[in-house]
């Protein structure tokens, strides 16, 4: 399905992408506002994740329930999820209100009214989440990981640390969103049932307002030791992780990658699944993925098991990333491909799939790219580039991560 | 929009076949009218375990290749069990809808192979072993357990390492022979795809099916009350859920689910009056429905010390929504609502999927968007209050609590 995207400043200043989806009976509003967790002062961890509780809590208009009220009165649904290096708003709704939804969204962005009571509510909300997280074994893997891979700046965790949130309050929110909610910060990507002109006179209107100001941008430092690190709980499987160093977005071999996580994981027949579960029976949940903070890019793999099979488990996950090099076939080749290319007509085909898409590849790139040109990339892949990606990213500097009884090697 | 293809094979397998053609691609699938409810005690867990079975070897696939098929159409596929009902389900491209159909259909008459049997056992150990590290698993598993104790729902879908242990490939040959007969099977396929080519197709891949005993003869369960608590340490927080008896599936009650969203979910009264005041963090409502009963479930996850608060501030929800019922504006939201994600629906094949299986299987016939939409919007202030005196969501009901607590004490 060959469709036309449209990508243009608007507000002067404001990237603008635009992919109508005939036949579609939805419209999806995506914006990305730079900043998220790298925007914290090294003292105030958790600050943009109470921004995101905070932000739809009531405007200089409207309190926080007549804006719930507002969007529920065309069926509109807004959500806002705060990421390392940005915040991501999203509304959807039936075509004939996306309107309406963007101008709700131009009001929460830029009047927030940020009241005391509300940051303190999100504040007290987020100090208990962070306590309910010791319930989440995955939870804690994965906090972890990323802490262990990426280091104090990109490897926040959103829901900071109990010392931060202490310092959070009203005036620090409203300080921090002001200087970053700015024309120049903002991507914007709209797909479904859309009348491009009529939304982007909305964009111009609900946002025009807002100070065009500067992209401001962290300098990510790459950050990767080889480290073991485990975090001793009561629990019947333990949680293994491991990480190693992958391609950025942007590199001409991440199709390549894709590929190679496609071979590890990418159905049922991938190795991962075949050797780890289906052979061994060692596991339930064993899997590989892959993320890109802006010119970076991590691979984990990770898997749960009883303690007393985890030093196999372990052992068997390291011989699958060092076999990849070794016995490459042109059949797992093609399962690889066909997996990621039939995707893009199953589970690729919805309007806020396709939203993300173009908000990810211009975050990554700059610009928006057709998916056919992207699946043209990965048709291209070969076992040799295969080798080759294996081979000039060697997988020596492993960071490993445990969660439960006991770690590695002491079970 | 769509309209449906009904068609019943001469083996008893019913089809039902809703075409999106402005789609690219078709999910189809085998659901088989049994689950956990239908297993012998010293079985318990057999249905979830036969599920994974049926991916591991027929007569003429071994698993690697059931696998393999599975890759090289580029499905999404998986398959999921409950106390009523197992699932199998792919979804792919249009053009490989016909070898999607012929896989799953293999899979249905897996070979059970020994030693693939007792290398999956190992995996459905860790499956349990998993949940039991979860609060909410650990919460839903003793509240299943206790609404309905002495009744075949009280059993776990899992299974436990007492009864999957044990377990032998024979009982779960006799479980299956008695249980996947056609007569007691659904195929669905939602998105683009002809459907005679379908229908055709499905025919000539389920032929040779035997017959089983099929169909559930069970009186209708009837929900417990009281309290039911279990104290684990190693968790952080409190689970607990208070439960009253609803309408069941087969009732087909839209206002019980107006209900639970006036409830719960986004701009509802437990998210502002319990999660926004920093009672807790996840609080909310659902209706759990079985074919034959129905439970309305209040819930929270909070400290331990709070759970008293949480326990007051859901109450306090229930009976003011109770004695006042909901305003206008509250169900003309919900509506607002159902009709934005009912369009949503109707661009993705594999919700369609779902929804579809479930209404042929418990109402014993489709029912399009239109159709339930217009069921919603029928739905008046009046009729939530007289949902709410019918099936009152407040007194004593059942308390489940689990957590570090041995609480409510006493």
């Amino acid at each position: 399905m060959q469709r036309e995207i449209t990508q243009q400043k608007v507000a002067g200043a404001i990237d603008f992408l635009a992919e109508p989806m005939p036949g579609f009976h939805t419209a999806t509003f995506m914006m990305r506002i730079e900043g998220g967790l790298c925007s914290e002062p090294a003292d105030q961890l958790g600050l943009a994740y109470v921004i995101e509780q905070a932000l739809d809590k009531g405007t200089a208009r409207r309190s926080a329930r007549e804006l719930a009220d507002a969007f529920d009165a065309v069926g509109a649904q807004m959500a806002v999820y705060t990421g390392r290096q940005g915040w991501v708003l999203v509304g959807s709704s039936l075509p004939e209100h996306l309107t309406t939804a963007i101008e709700l969204i131009g009001e929460v962005v830029c009047e927030p009214a940020f009241p005391e009571e509300v940051v303190q509510t999100a504040v007290a909300l987020t100090l208990q989440e962070l306590s309910g997280l010791e319930d989440s074994p995955r939870g804690l893997l994965r906090r972890k990981m990323t802490q262990q891979v990426y280091g104090p700046i990109l490897g926040r965790h959103m829901l900071g640390d109990e010392e931060s949130l202490a310092r959070v309050d009203a005036a620090r929110v409203r300080e921090h969103f002001a200087r970053l909610a700015t024309r120049s910060a903002m991507t914007m990507a709209v797909a479904g049932k859309i009348d491009i002109p009529q939304i982007r006179e909305s964009v111009e209107q609900a946002f025009g307002a807002l100070p065009e100001g500067e992209r401001i941008r962290e300098e990510i430092t790459p950050h990767f030791p080889a480290a073991k690190g485990h975090i001793t709980k009561d629990l019947e499987q333990t949680q293994i992780g491991i990480s190693f160093p992958g391609v950025g977005y942007a590199d001409p071999s991440f199709a390549t990658e894709q590929v190679m996580l496609g071979v590890l994981s990418g159905g049922m027949s991938a190795r991962l699944f075949a050797e780890v579960r289906e052979k061994l029976g060692l596991v339930y949940w064993v899997g590989a993925w892959h993320e890109q903070p802006r010119g970076l890019g991590v691979v984990h793999v990770g898997a749960a098991t009883k303690p007393e099979r985890c030093a196999k488990t372990y052992e068997t996950l390291l011989r699958e990333i060092a076999r990849l090099s070794e016995d490459l076939t042109e059949e797992e080749l093609e399962r690889a491909k066909t997996g990621i290319v039939a995707e893009s007509t199953t589970s690729g085909v919805s309007v806020q799939q396709r939203a993300n898409d173009l908000m990810v590849d211009h975050f990554h790139l700059g610009r928006a790219v057709r998916a056919e040109e992207k699946l043209d990339e990965i048709r291209r892949v070969t076992v040799d580039d295969i080798r080759g990606y294996l081979k000039e990213h060697p997988r020596d500097s492993l960071s490993v991560v445990t969660v439960g009884p006991a770690p590695l090697g002491e079970d | 929009m769509a309209s449906f293809i009904e068609h019943k094979l001469e083996n008893g397998l019913r089809i039902c076949l809703e075409p999106l053609s402005h789609l690219p691609s078709a999910a189809c699938g085998f659901v088989v009218l049994t689950g956990a409810r239908d297993e012998r005690p010293e079985e318990e867990g057999v249905s979830h375990f036969l599920e994974h079975m049926s991916f591991k070897g027929t007569t003429r696939s071994s698993w690697e290749r059931i696998n393999q098929r599975f890759d090289e159409l580029g499905s999404k596929y998986n398959a999921f069990t409950s106390h009523e009902r197992t699932m199998y389900y792919g979804w792919v491209p249009s053009e490989n809808l016909m070898p999607q159909i012929d896989l799953l259909a293999e899979m249905m008459r897996s070979a059970l192979p020994q030693e693939e049997f007792d290398t999956e056992k190992k995996v459905v150990l860790e499956e349990i072993a998993m949940y039991r590290d979860s609060l909410e698993s650990s919460m839903f598993d003793l509240a299943s357990k206790e609404l309905f104790a002495g009744s075949p729902l009280a059993l776990s879908v899992l299974g436990t390492e007492e009864t999957i242990g044990p377990l032998k490939r024979e009982q779960m040959v006799d479980y299956y022979r008695r249980r996947y007969g056609p007569e007691n099977m659904l195929f669905v396929a939602s998105g683009r795809f002809d459907s005679d080519a379908v229908i055709a197709q499905v025919r000539e891949q389920t032929a040779g099916w035997e017959r089983g005993e099929g169909g559930r003869s069970q009186p209708a369960p009837k929900m417990q009350t009281g309290i039911a608590k279990q104290q684990i340490g190693k968790f952080k927080q409190q689970a607990l859920m208070l439960c009253y008896p609803a309408p069941s599936g087969e009732d087909d009650d839209v206002r019980v689910g107006v209900m639970a969203r006036i409830l719960s979910g986004a701009n509802s009264r437990i998210f502002w009056e319990v999660m926004q005041r920093g009672i807790c963090p996840d609080a909310g409502a659902f209706h759990l429905d079985y074919n034959d009963t129905g439970v309305f479930v209040l819930y929270g996850l909070c400290e331990p010390e709070r759970a008293d608060s949480v326990l007051a501030a859901l109450r306090e929800q229930a009976e003011k929504l109770s004695a006042d019922g909901p305003t206008e504006f509250e169900v003309q939201r919900v509506k607002n609502s159902v009709r934005t994600q009912l369009a949503r629906d109707g661009d993705a094949p594999m919700r369609r999927l779902l929804q579809v299986a479930t209404d042929v299987e418990i109402l014993g016939a489709p029912r399009s968007l239109e159709a339930a939409l217009e069921q919603v919007e029928a739905v008046q202030v009046a009729d939530v209050r007289a949902a709410l005196e019918e099936f009152p969501i407040t007194g004593d009901g059942m308390l489940v609590s689990v957590g570090p607590e041995d609480w409510p004490a006493g």
